[in-house]
Parts: structure tokens; sequence; C-alpha cells
């Protein structure tokens, strides 16, 4: 009776990381690594016959799998040697991210009250006109259609180089939209 | 009466919570909703006496055209030590990619060979993923070192693309009776015409009909009230009411930083014209007037 081997992943835990670090649940990696070459190939057919049947089927929109993690980027190899962080280092990082909150909350309040500041004097330049005639104080309350949606050009990084032509043009998606083949054979 | 509304007026304040405004007729108003209810009332009477003797106030219409900023401001000492933490705690919290795993492959290979525990044949390379990045950090070096930004020239006044950090406002300057004075360009209010066509008037009449600019909406974005000097008033009007149309000047493409500006003064009306920060508007205009104009441009 041959014995099974069974692969345990050890969890080597850590406060501090995220876990696409270390191998949690890497399951049996190696259950199908020494099977007899007829089981393979038949392996292979069956599959064959799937990819067949999933072909004759309208495509399907790729699905967004950023969130499914590689196995291969949970092995140790891959973990980057840990640094030492000395206390007086994490406080100084624990304040500044509060200092942070606090600036955030401020400049957000400030822009709030910029806008107020140009509704108020929208108000006040139609009670004034309102003052003088009704009739173009209605004529100023008409929606526009133009302008909305209104479209306006953030800021870039840099003035550009001397003499540097940009091309032309915009950019182009090359990511492809229809999944060609769920599953992918494997070698023999 | 009079005494006992003042003293429910103290009880009130030394209660505090509710705002109290004074309208025309000093009777005491208790919350915004009654206050406008109370200027509609005004703006009745006001309707009907305009029937008979009509408004001293002349109207006017009056353009802000802003240019946007073209470039991002400076980071201030706060937000760049910010973004070095971020980044180096992204990075302490990463794993190592295929890049990197490479080169400490390739480098403990060199090790080995070096040391005699593996032989020489099993170099698979020929330039380690190492000399790749010296080279390219050299490369960046050098691009960095040999070209130049663009030199703006900040101090000619009538470059669209001056102080590209700034939000910059239109100027020109007209006449108003004798004086030649620095103002937004507006035109007077004519009959049949809407206040936001008498605005786009001003524009085309001012800075001709290939300016591209996009305007926002029918009402305006500022009121600026103001006197006539003695010898210009008439008997019809003592000032004027001028209400301010904020337009935007657009950029080029997405990717140039700067914006075009195609003018076909007619000089008769506008002398001279300056694109204009909030800080350099006071040495232009009149402090009120700047104030009025400062609080518009976000």
């Amino acid at each position: 009776m041959a014995l099974k081997k069974i692969f345990f992943a050890l969890p080597v835990c850590s406060s501090r990381w995220i876990s696409t670090s270390y191998s949690r649940s890497a399951g049996f990696q190696g259950s199908k690594a020494n099977i007899p070459l007829e089981m393979k190939l038949r392996m292979i057919e069956r599959k064959k016959r799937r990819v067949e049947k999933l072909s004759k089927q309208p495509l399907a929109f790729i699905p967004i799998t950023d969130f499914f993690i590689p196995y291969s980027w949970k092995m140790d190899e891959r973990a980057r040697p840990k640094l030492e962080i000395s206390e007086e280092e994490e406080d100084k990082r624990v304040l500044l991210e509060k200092e942070w909150a606090r600036k955030t909350f401020r400049s957000r309040k400030q822009e709030s009250w910029k806008i107020k500041l140009l509704l108020r004097h929208q108000q006040r330049a139609l009670e004034e006109l309102r003052q003088e005639s009704e009739k173009l104080y209605n004529a100023a309350l008409q929606c526009e259609d133009l302008s909305i949606p209104f479209t306006c050009r953030g800021p870039v990084q840099s003035t550009p180089l001397e003499g540097y032509l940009p091309p032309l043009g915009g950019y182009e998606h090359t990511d492809p939209l229809f999944s060609k083949d769920d599953l992918s054979l494997p070698e023999v | 009466m009079a005494t006992q509304l003042s003293s429910r007026l103290f009880h009130k304040i030394k209660q505090g919570g509710t705002r109290w405004f004074y309208s025309y007729n000093r009777c005491i108003v208790s919350d915004k909703q009654s206050l406008s209810k109370h200027l509609k009332r005004e703006v009745h009477d006001i309707e009907q006496v305009s029937s008979q003797c009509p408004s001293p106030w002349m109207l006017q219409a009056g353009v802000c055209l802003i240019r946007l900023p073209l470039i991002e401001e400076d980071l201030s000492e706060f937000q760049k030590r910010y973004i070095s933490l971020k980044e180096q705690m992204e990075y302490e919290n990463s794993i190592l990619n295929e890049w990197e795993l490479e080169k400490i492959k390739q480098t403990q290979l060199m090790n080995d060979i070096e040391s005699g525990k593996r032989d020489a044949s099993e170099m698979d390379f020929k330039v380690s993923k190492q000399d790749y990045e010296d080279d390219y950090n050299q490369a960046f070096k050098e691009f960095t070192e040999s070209t130049t930004e663009l030199d703006l020239n900040d101090a000619d006044f009538k470059n669209i693309n001056r102080r590209p950090k700034d939000y910059l406002v239109l100027i020109s300057k007209q006449k108003l009776g004798n004086d030649t004075v620095w103002m937004l360009p507006t035109e007077e209010w004519q009959e049949e015409e809407n206040l936001r066509q008498s605005a786009e008037r001003a524009l085309t009449s001012h800075c001709g009909t290939l300016v591209d600019a996009s305007f926002v909406s029918n009402a305006p974005s500022g009121f600026y009230k103001y006197k006539f000097p003695k010898n210009a008033r008439t008997d019809a009007y003592v000032g004027a009411k001028l209400f301010i149309y904020n337009a935007f000047v657009p950029r080029v493409s997405e990717t140039q930083s700067t914006a075009t500006f195609n003018l076909d003064i007619d000089l008769n009306k506008m002398l001279d014209y300056a694109w204009v920060a909030k800080d350099e508007m006071r040495s232009f205009l009149k402090p009120k007037y700047s104030k009025a104009i400062d609080e518009i441009i976000f």
C-alpha cells in the first residue's frame, strides 16, 4: 500500500505583513505530479472536450481577477527581508499620519467654504438683479443645456522641454475583453 | 410697545440660539426664510414704483475671463514628507518582484562562482540585471542634466501662458468719462437682450470674435455696484450695477500645458489688456473691485 504523503504549509504569521507574503493555504501542491501516462492523456482529452464545448458558447467578458493572488507570490522566496523599525520611528510615523488627517480635514473645509462663497456671491447678484427687473431675473434663472456636462481639463505636472514635440493621439486599451478558453492544458 | 419689543429682543439674545435680522421696516425677523419673504414684498413695492420712476442704476454686464492653472502647484514640505513615508511603507509591505528575484539569483550565482562552489559554465546571462539598472540610472541622470524645461516669461502681462500655476483674469483698460480705468471688459445692457448675451457681446467687442471661451450659466457669478464720478453723473443714472459673468479659457489639449488666445483688439474700446493673478490685481484695480472679483475665481 502506497503511503500518502501529505504536505502541509507552515503558516508563519506576522501582524505587520499582508497575506500576500506568506502561504496560508497552499493546498496539495504536488498531488498530481506522479500519475501514470495513460491517466494523464485521458485527463488531457477530457479537458480538450470541455474546451470545445466552451468555444461553442458565445464570448463572455473576462472577469476582473485582480484580487486573486497567484500562489507563486505566496512562497517564502518572495518575502522581502524585514526592516527593523525602532519605536521612535514608529511614533514619528503615527504622528505624521495624524497631522495629515488634520491638514486634509482643514483643506476640505477651506474648499467647501470657497464653494459656499461662490454660491453666496451668485445669490446676491441674483437678488440685486431681481430688484432691478423681474424679466432679466427670470431669464437668468433659465437652465442652460450646452454647458452640461461641463468638461474642464486639470493642470499638467510640468512645463514641456525645450524643442519637445509631444506625440499626437491618445491611449488605446489593448487588454483582451473576451475569454478565449478558460482551461489551460498541462504539460505531459 | 417699543419697550416691550426691545425687552423681548434682549431676552432672546440672552437665550442665544436664533439669529435675528433687521429688515428695512425695523421689525424683527426670526430666520432666513421669513427674511426672503420680506425681500419679495419689498420687490413688489419696487416693481410698482419702478414703472413710475426708473432706477438710478445703469445695468452693465462684465466678463471675468479666467485662465485656469496650467501646471500643478508645488508640493509643500509636509506633503513631500508624507508622500515619502507612504512610499516607504508600501515598499516595506510589498513582496519581491521577478526582476528583483532574478537579480538576487544572479548575484548569488556570481558569488558562488567566485568562491568556487559552482562552475563558471552555469552563467546564463551576459549582462546582469544590476548592470542594466546602473545603465538606466546613468542615462536618466544624463537626460535630466542635459535637457531643461521651458523658461516662461512671467513679466509679460500680455502672455496668456505666464504664471502657469495661478488663476489668471483678463483685465482691460477702458475709458470711463475722461479717465482711463483698468477693469473687466464690460458692456452696457441694451433692450431686448439677456444679461448673458450682453456679457458675450462685451467679450467679442473687446477681444474680437476669434476668442474661445466657455460661459458657464445664465445667472451672473458676481456683483459690483459703483457710483459715477460727479462730472459723469446724469439725471438718469447715479451709478452702475455691474453683473459679472465667469468664462473659462480652454486648454489646447490634454497633454499640452499651454492655452491660446486669439486676439483681435478693438482699440477704441480696449486701450490695453493684461492677464493678471490675484496678488497683482490690487496694483491695477481699486481695492473693492478687486475684492469683488477675487472671491469669484475659486
